[in-house]
């Protein structure tokens, strides 16, 4: 009972802290009054008051503001590089539940071979490809999301195809593309959306991690892994630089989690 | 064990050093007596290693000159006043006509794989140094470049180097690492490798001999026993005190500020500025300018941006460079007037010192007089619709300190209705665009001993010339400098030059660097040279 | 039969690797750049002569074909190619750092693991688990560049008690190891974890408890085997964060290994170098997924081990 109520605050303050990082990325100007990049040399390095709640930075620039302007960069990356991986995910993965086994079969055994390697170490494979520059990082990070769609996908169209209404659909002769467009995609999308939940938050700390190796965006663009990145050396005199874009990231890959935990709770509960 | 910082410093010194008893010792008195003892290792933490670029005759890495000189050694020593005295060369004469240099070399010094080191040492190390092959920008330029005729063998002990037109920097060069001496027989045998470098490759007559090198982690080098030829007034005149030196790779400033406080490492060099409040009393600091083209932008005068001198000049006084470079360095390094540092011998004109200055009213009605009026919704000036607008290109890893300074610089800029935009490239896109001329500005400070380093940064076709300035004058005065030895008219010629720069404002210098070298008092007699860098032939460690 | 199934093992590693090595050549023939400009550096402008002869060393001039086929002919007999920037050969390159990885992944495997079953078989089944499981979620959910800073500023730069950089000796090998296995130990904590109590609600464990079996006898003779299988899954997931933490961690700390020469080859865009990885990183797989097969064998002959190792689920 007692775990229970603790799951619930839990869930609640994960919630209510999306929503608050979701508006920093989305007006961040309701957050703070002063812009991202403008310097002040008579504000180096002041630590938290109340002016600066973050302090400033090694250029006298507000470490709060940088915070609240990156969201929209880490957010943006995390839900679009998510949101595209999905797509591909479901695409590639329905085809190859639909597509003749052998093609199949060779199509999971790439998607296996990726599958062993952790999101972070394709990504930076895919940045070896690219390059580094910040619209590849979203870009890395999307396909390195890309083979655990797919698999999901995959899986639920070889369930959802044996179905009773599934079979029924093709029976009366509709297409077999149509069948998969209005029932099979459908039925996948569920189950994804719940791994695309806690994704969202794997793919943020993959792309702030990348930025944080100086592969990503560059200064002055206030973006999370960057800016703990540039605090690197100040942390004998300054930890305020790297220590708040650290917290905010590891809060929101925690939120993301958390949400989607229960989520997955829930689809199961309902199975 | 691991309960207070001083109980580290203990163990982390075993761990460090070979010579144990040595160290025992050097712990036990914890309040040091200053005596120097013999033999133990001096650990050295820098920021960077050359890798893939340790041939002394192609590389142009400070770091490589910093972490070769101890293998290599050359004809002649500059000191840091900048006089020349003999080194590996004996004596030498200058023809009256200045085209021929003829070195009287020592006869008793062996390379450490014991190849001797006579006349034809030297003729097969400058040949390699203008081999096509060898791919050398700055070494090569050092000899003399398109100057530089030919080294021919009188005898054994003696050599002459010819110049088809005076060359005036060539004794300053011949003192540099660049023009230093491999022993023959690796020239023969691993030419190829150089680059690479390592034990048995890097091989010279110095007083430390490269024994294990290990890319991005670390260097270890052993004193030559055999080392009998310092240069003249050298204070130590035999082989070295210490039996190792070991060269750490730390790369993050704050990593090796504490690293020589915790007492990881004995001697740090390049050490950041903002760091120095860290380090106390009981560290030497040695801050010594750097001579050379301080760290400076270059506007690309072949751009339809940059090819107006107005822009330029707005350019260069449109921002607070003082309250910038004061910001970032708290005071450590000075703001620079001049296309030369203070330091660099017989050439700087300090009667610029106060000749340019922050003005953004200046600045704002010499940007609307030409042309640049009309404003766009981000506040940038326009002209016939299209934005004031410079792109900056930097080599990355950017430096911290270099980073904020920019910072600085384009937040400055904006504020006048000037944008730049920073693209900080890594190595590959930054040479792409820097060859083919895809930019409007660029940055670097460039270290050198001698005001002939100029030619490089604006003679035409100069092989550091990013402002790709071609101006028949400046080459003309650029030409007749470096053929005279007269350091009063040589003066005149590279104040002219300043001067024209000031006024042109093809470089905009930003701020003179200075190598700090930081050292604990675990350690002596480390000397530096003209550039700051230390020099480890006569350092021991203390008591 | 075991031969057949031996040969088609073989046959189906040697497809993977195969199949990286061809991925990664022809990515990175696409990649924009001349490597001949990286080579020679920023100033030296050299002659289209040179820049020729450099191409004709490297087989550049080559078609893609031939180039493909000679890479794929010097990878059977171990060749690598020589790194751009560092003027190495690649297999010396990575024999040269690997030795400092494997120390890292071995030492942040070893404290992983612990923490993972000290802390799964202390609490499993009990009311602490609450608090547990809030650190296993924070210890997954941190970045691992986070970690280390955070351990670095306070056990280096604030406490002294280890040094702030490099790899001398143990004490130089914690802060790192630590921060590679906080993440591992979250996720592999919470698999053991929920292995024992699934195993202890099974008949086998209520006979064993009815034989007399204590409950440190019960987790070590019997559940904490079944919950190892599980766990096991996870190997290729852990290999990979030691490999993928390696990079991050390498550059906090400042030490050599195979993560910092694969991160300056990335950005120096040295070919050879970062082809070199992938495929090593691909034999690695390999190898790895042989041995957890193995070891499914070992634990439980019984059960058929699933195809590949899966990726940890949150």
């Amino acid at each position: 009972m007692r775990g229970r109520v603790r799951d619930r605050v839990g869930l609640i303050a994960a919630v209510l802290f999306l929503v608050v990082v979701t508006a920093m990325a989305v007006a961040p100007w309701i957050f703070t009054p002063l812009d991202p990049l403008t310097t002040d040399t008579s504000q180096i390095l002041q630590p938290p008051a109340w002016g600066h709640p973050f302090g400033t930075d090694q250029t006298g620039r507000d470490v709060f503001t940088r915070v609240v302007y990156g969201a929209s960069y880490s957010l943006g990356v995390g839900a679009g590089a998510t949101a595209a991986a999905l797509i591909v995910g479901i695409v590639v993965g329905t085809l190859a539940g639909l597509a003749p086994r052998f093609v199949d079969g060779i199509a999971m055994r790439g998607v296996e071979i990726l599958l062993a390697f952790p999101e972070f170490l394709l990504a930076l494979f895919a940045i070896a490809v690219l390059g580094p520059g910040p619209i590849n990082v979203a870009t890395a990070v999307g396909v390195a999301a890309v083979p655990a769609y797919i698999r999901v996908a995959r899986a639920e169209t070889l369930v959802v195809r044996r179905s009773g209404y599934v079979e029924a659909a093709r029976g009366l002769g509709v297409h077999p593309l149509r069948v998969a467009v209005s029932h099979i995609v459908p039925n996948t999308l569920r189950p994804l959306g719940v791994i695309a939940t806690i994704g969202i938050g794997t793919t943020i700390v993959a792309a702030a991690g990348l930025s944080f190796l100086g592969l990503g965006p560059q200064d002055p663009t206030p973006e999370w892994g960057l800016l703990l990145s540039g605090g690197r050396n100040l942390l004998g005199q300054a930890w305020w630089v790297a220590f708040f874009p650290g917290v905010l990231i590891t809060l929101t890959v925690v939120s993301a989690t958390v949400v989607g935990r229960r989520l997955r709770r829930a689809g199961e509960g309902r199975a | 064990m691991f309960s207070r910082p001083g109980s580290f410093r203990i163990a982390g010194s075993l761990a460090l050093v070979v010579s144990a008893a040595l160290v025992l010792a050097g712990c036990s008195a914890p309040a040091g007596t200053g005596e120097k003892v013999q033999g133990g290792t001096i650990s050295f933490g820098v920021d960077v290693d050359p890798v893939g670029h340790l041939d002394v005759h192609s590389s142009q890495l400070d770091i490589n000159a910093i972490l070769q000189r101890p293998v290599f050694d050359s004809l002649v020593s500059q000191k840091p006043d900048g006089t020349i005295v003999p080194w590996l060369a004996t004596a030498w004469q200058v023809s009256d006509d200045q085209l021929q240099y003829t070195f009287t070399l020592r006869d008793d010094v062996t390379f450490s794989d014991g190849e001797k080191f006579d006349a034809a040492a030297v003729k097969a190390n400058f040949d390699h140094i203008v081999d096509p092959a060898t791919e050398s920008a700055q070494a090569s330029s050092l000899i003399g470049g398109e100057y530089y005729a030919g080294t021919e063998v009188i005898d054994p002990s003696t050599v002459r180097v010819s110049f088809s037109q005076p060359y005036a920097p060539f004794l300053a060069n011949a003192a540099s690492v660049q023009l230093g001496f491999y022993s023959p027989k690796v020239l023969a045998e691993h030419a190829s490798e150089l680059k690479a470098g390592g034990p048995g490759i890097s091989v010279g007559s110095g007083p430390f001999i490269l024994s294990k090198y290990t890319p991005g982690s670390e260097l270890v080098y052993t004193k030559n026993p055999d080392y009998n030829w310092a240069p003249e007034g050298a204070t130590a005149q035999g082989p070295a005190s210490i039996d190792e030196l070991d060269v750490k790779i730390l790369p993050e400033s704050s990593v090796r500020t504490s690293a020589l406080t915790s007492g990881q490492v004995d001697v740090i060099g390049d050490t950041a500025p903002s760091s120095l409040t860290q380090i106390g009393d009981n560290f030497t600091v040695t801050s010594t300018e750097s001579p050379g083209v301080p760290y400076s932008l270059y506007l690309n005068v072949t751009r339809p941006v940059f090819s107006d001198v107005t822009v330029r000049k707005a350019f260069s006084d449109g921002f607070d460079l003082d309250a910038a470079v004061k910001a970032v360095f708290n005071d450590t390094y000075k703001r620079a007037y001049s296309i030369l540092g203070p330091t660099t011998p017989d050439s700087y004109d300090a009667a610029l010192e106060k000749s340019t200055s922050f003005d953004a009213d200046a600045a704002n009605d010499a940007l609307d007089a030409a042309g640049w009026s009309e404003r766009d919704l981000d506040g940038y000036r326009t002209k016939d619709g299209k934005r004031l607008s410079a792109r900056w290109i930097s080599y990355t890893p950017v430096n911290e300190d270099n980073a904020n300074l920019a910072n600085l610089i384009q937040d400055g800029l904006k504020k006048i209705g000037f944008e730049v935009v920073h693209d900080q490239l890594e190595p590959g896109a930054y040479l792409d665009a820097y060859l083919a001329g895809d930019y409007d500005l660029t940055d670097w400070g460039f270290l050198s001993a001698d005001a002939d380093v100029l030619r490089s940064h604006l003679g035409t076709g100069g092989y550091q010339n990013a402002s790709h300035l071609s101006d028949p004058e400046i080459d003309a005065t650029l030409a007749s400098a470096v053929a005279t030895t007269d350091t009063t008219q040589r003066a005149e010629l590279y104040t002219k030059l300043q001067q024209w720069n000031a006024e042109n404002a093809v470089i905009v210098p930003l701020y003179v660097p200075e190598y700090i070298l930081a050292s604990s008092d675990k350690v002596s007699g480390i000397e530096v040279d003209i550039h700051g860098w230390p020099l480890f032939s006569g350092a021991s460690l203390t008591k | 039969m075991v031969l057949r199934r031996i040969l088609a093992r073989v046959a189906g590693m040697l497809v993977v690797v195969w199949g990286a090595a061809t991925a990664a050549f022809l990515v990175l023939k696409l990649v924009p750049g001349d490597p001949v400009d990286v080579m020679l550096g920023v100033s030296a402008q050299a002659s289209p002569e040179l820049k020729q002869s450099i191409r004709v060393d490297l087989g550049l001039d080559q078609p893609l074909i031939a180039q493909y086929l000679s890479y794929l002919g010097r990878l059977v007999r171990g060749d690598f190619g020589t790194s751009y920037q560092l003027r190495l050969r690649v297999t010396e390159v990575i024999g040269q750092q690997l030795g400092y990885t494997l120390q890292l992944a071995a030492a942040s495997l070893a404290i992983a693991v612990v923490i993972a079953l000290v802390g799964a078989v202390l609490v499993h089944g009990r009311g602490a688990r609450g608090a547990v499981s809030v650190l296993e979620l924070l210890a997954i959910s941190s970045p691992p560049f986070w970690i280390g800073l955070v351990l670095l500023s306070v056990f280096a730069f604030g406490l002294g008690w280890f040094p702030v950089a490099g790899a001398d000796g143990i004490q130089g090998l914690v802060l790192p190891a630590v921060t590679i296995a906080l993440p591992v130990a979250g996720i592999l904590g919470q698999v053991v974890r929920t292995g024992l109590e699934d195993a202890e609600a099974q008949p086998f464990a209520t006979t064993a408890r009815a034989r007399g079996a204590g409950p440190s006898r019960l987790v070590l003779r019997h559940t904490l085997r079944h919950a190892s299988i599980p766990a096991l899954t996870l190997a290729g997931y852990i290999v990979g964060s030691l490999l993928g933490g390696a990079v991050v961690v390498e550059s906090v700390f400042a030490r050599p290994g195979l993560g910092r020469v694969a991160l300056a080859a990335i950005t120096n865009r040295d070919l050879p170098v970062v082809m070199g990885v992938i495929v090593f990183t691909a034999i690695v797989f390999v190898l790895v997924n042989l041995l957890v097969d193995l070891a499914y064998r070992a634990i439980d002959p019984r059960i058929a081990p699933p195809t590949t190792a899966i990726r940890g689920a949150r």
